[in-house]
């Protein structure tokens, strides 16, 4: 017995040294681990000398805690990260571009667009999980009741107020008790593309904001315009005391919600919630959200060749088909398996594959340092728009301003 | 080893825990904060010095610094005094025999131990411009212009000075209560038999020696009035714009946000000057009003 127990411990102990162990970060809430937890487990499966240790924390200290851990030099081996340019400009990331090479890994699968943001001096640096695709759903049940047709590729701007106007509903005291659209707070940008206008001269290398053109103006004015005018969106400041514009699609409270795929597994909660997926309205041109964070290596992991390793898994069409399992994201890399395990998902598959024709209309944030700091203080200002403290052209004038010193402060990569 | 000695290292032995936590949590990291506001600091790239300019910058150009400080004022100038002289009330009624006296203590009381984020929760119902208590209650009474409370850059931050007062009003109740209880029932009966009615008694008698106690809760309220963070970052993320961002919330977004660590301890150092000053101030000032038996 004793000796049995002795060979048992050698055993195990044989079996830790000998196994590599990597550590893997991401952010997320418990619902979304489900897909990571299964490509760890198949990974381990096909390769058993390889531990992969998973660190998950909430989105909102996951920065500090992977900023801290690459101030003591002991960051993961393997992360899950956005921005990935800034990142890499700082050195912390390892350029994949050789690995790439040695390894044939079919990098041309990615959707190029949305590759080039995980690109640094012409570097690859990481690939994206998913892409951030938006898309209008609709409340069947609300539409049927206030007799709109369903949303499809006709519908304009002009279309689409008419319906959320159709779709509104008061109370007698004045108090909308159904909304016809909620809108967010961060996707101002996919109105201005909308309307044909952008948000710097040149998305590849800005030289100056063009928020104060026209265009852009407009758009502005009408995300202003449905809140303030029309009344047809609840007030973007007041979104966080109703809840999440997915909440309120969720419990039936609001009729469209223009958002990602991400938020369908929440839809779904309610069963009695009769939904559909429609393209988003045009005005100038169509135009999407194109974005999405990614994974990356580490420039100081200690075991690089298996932290290469397991991201071939997890970026390949193995590990994208199985987040495209899961429903809530479009893969970023487009093969037979991954479109295949996106579209087998509610509601049906012809809605799903509206995600990959609005994915094709993306157009991605301007590669900048210090974008996210100065689309944080665009989002910030444009409050006093939405609150009706402000017209856009006060308030994007000096906006454009400031974000023109902002460009000039951080420079280029 | 003699008994005195023995008993010389324990106490160092019990104290050395504590100390040691002292040094490096708070004596380390203050003294790691004072030089890191003379450099510029991402955590990931080598710290380069800059000497005065994060002080620079903070005091000439940054206009969200200028605006998050005086938004910080506003927010203590509007919770200190409404917290005293809320306080300093419900101090006098409860310490007197009312009916309902233990329940009331308790729910004034009770805000103080609930955490803010739950609190926040809470009154982001009550908030709610067209569904929450308040305004329905402002509708009840005929008031017919609503505020749109968090949603309004116009009473964003009243709302935020209203969910502070009511949080933390059971403090300065409590404390006004234990000052009140500890004047001498002798200096009344005096004055009572010198003729004197309520009023006389109360400005002539009461206030003054319960200044200590005042002088007290001021300062405590000042000091933490100052530090306003979570009430905004729960309740409105400092928004909507720039209307309820606050000084200790623009730190927090420059280290942890935008990864400034060194510009984030220069705003460290001068808020810390900040209440210094209004500290010393009311120090200096005490001598005027306060009365110490």
């Amino acid at each position: 017995m004793r000796k049995l127990l002795v060979v048992l411990l050698c055993v195990v102990a044989l079996s830790m040294f000998s196994a590599t162990k990597i550590r893997f970060s991401f952010w997320g809430s418990p619902a979304e681990l489900p897909p990571y937890q299964e490509i760890v487990k198949q990974f381990e499966a096909e390769n058993p000398d390889i531990k992969v240790e998973i660190i998950n924390y909430p989105w909102s200290t996951y920065f500090d805690k992977i900023q801290a851990m690459m101030a003591a030099e002991d960051a993961p081996d393997v992360m899950f990260l956005h921005t990935i340019p800034s990142w890499a400009a700082k050195g912390v990331l390892e350029d994949l571009t050789p690995y790439i090479e040695k390894s044939n890994f079919p990098v041309s699968a990615y959707n190029q667009e949305l590759l080039s943001t995980f690109m640094y001096k012409g570097r690859i640096y990481g690939f994206p999980r998913d892409n951030d695709t938006t898309v209008l759903f609709y409340n069947k049940d609300l539409f049927d009741e206030a007799g709109v047709p369903y949303p499809d590729y006709s519908w304009d701007w002009q279309k689409f107020l008419d319906a959320a106007r159709k779709l509104t509903k008061k109370d007698a005291r004045g108090r909308v008790i159904q909304w016809g659209v909620v809108l967010e707070r961060n996707k101002w940008h996919l109105w201005i593309h909308m309307n044909g206008g952008r948000i710097v001269d040149n998305y590849d290398s800005p030289t100056k904001c063009t928020l104060n053109e026209r265009a852009a103006v407009e758009a502005i004015q009408f995300i202003a315009d449905l809140i303030l005018n029309y009344k047809v969106a609840p007030s973007i400041a007041e979104l966080a005391q109703l809840g999440s514009s997915a909440e309120l699609f969720t419990t039936g409270r609001v009729a469209m919600v223009l958002t990602n795929a991400a938020q369908i597994n929440m839809f779904l909660t309610n069963k009695s919630l009769r939904f559909g997926v429609a393209p988003l309205p045009y005005k100038l041109t169509r135009s999407n959200t194109l974005g999405g964070a990614g994974f990356v290596m580490y420039s100081k992991s200690k075991n690089k060749d298996a932290a290469w390793k397991f991201m071939q898994f997890l970026c390949g069409p193995k590990g994208q088909a199985i987040f495209a399992k899961s429903g809530d994201a479009v893969p970023a890399m487009r093969t037979p398996e991954t479109v295949k395990a996106f579209v087998s998902n509610p509601p049906s598959e012809q809605e799903r594959l509206i995600f990959f024709t609005e994915t094709s209309f993306g157009v991605k944030f301007p590669q900048i340092p210090g974008w996210w700091e100065i689309f944080e203080y665009v989002t910030r200002e444009l409050d006093y728009v939405w609150t009706g403290q402000k017209s856009a052209v006060e308030v994007l004038e000096y906006v454009t301003e400031e974000v023109n010193k902002m460009i000039k402060k951080f420079g280029t990569w | 080893m003699t008994l005195r000695r023995k008993e010389t290292l324990a106490a160092w032995l019990f104290l050395l825990p504590g100390f040691v936590g002292f040094a490096i949590f708070v004596f380390g990291a203050v003294v790691f904060s004072s030089v890191l506001s003379f450099f510029e600091w991402d955590m990931l790239t080598k710290p380069t010095f800059v000497g005065l300019r994060n002080f620079t910058k903070l005091f000439l150009a940054d206009k969200t610094f200028h605006l998050v400080f005086r938004n910080t004022l506003w927010f203590v100038l509007g919770t200190v005094p409404t917290r005293v002289l809320l306080g300093l009330i419900f101090a006098l009624i409860l310490v007197r025999n009312v009916p309902g006296r233990t329940f009331f203590r308790a729910a004034i009381f009770l805000p103080v131990i609930i955490p803010t984020v739950a609190a926040a929760m809470v009154w982001r119902w009550i908030f709610n411009a067209d569904f929450g208590l308040l305004n329905d209650f402002l509708y009840q009474i005929g008031v017919s212009n609503l505020p749109r409370w968090l949603s309004d850059p116009k009473w964003a931050l009243v709302a935020i000075v209203i969910l502070s007062v009511w949080k933390d009003v059971g403090f300065s109740t409590v404390m006004f209560m234990a000052g009140l209880q500890s004047i001498p029932t002798t200096v009344y009966e005096a004055a009572k038999l010198d003729g004197a009615n309520a009023w006389k008694t109360f400005v002539h008698i009461t206030l003054p020696l319960l200044s200590p106690t005042t002088f007290f809760v001021i300062v405590i309220n000042v000091i933490s009035s100052f530090q306003v963070f979570d009430q905004a970052y729960v309740l409105t993320g400092g928004g909507p714009g720039n209307a309820t961002n606050t000084i200790v919330y623009y730190i927090y977004n420059n280290a942890f946000q935008w990864f400034r660590m060194g510009y984030a301890a220069a705003i460290a150092w001068v808020l810390f000057g900040i209440i210094f000053i209004a500290t010393f101030v009311q120090f200096k000032y005490q001598r005027k009003w306060v009365y110490y038996e």
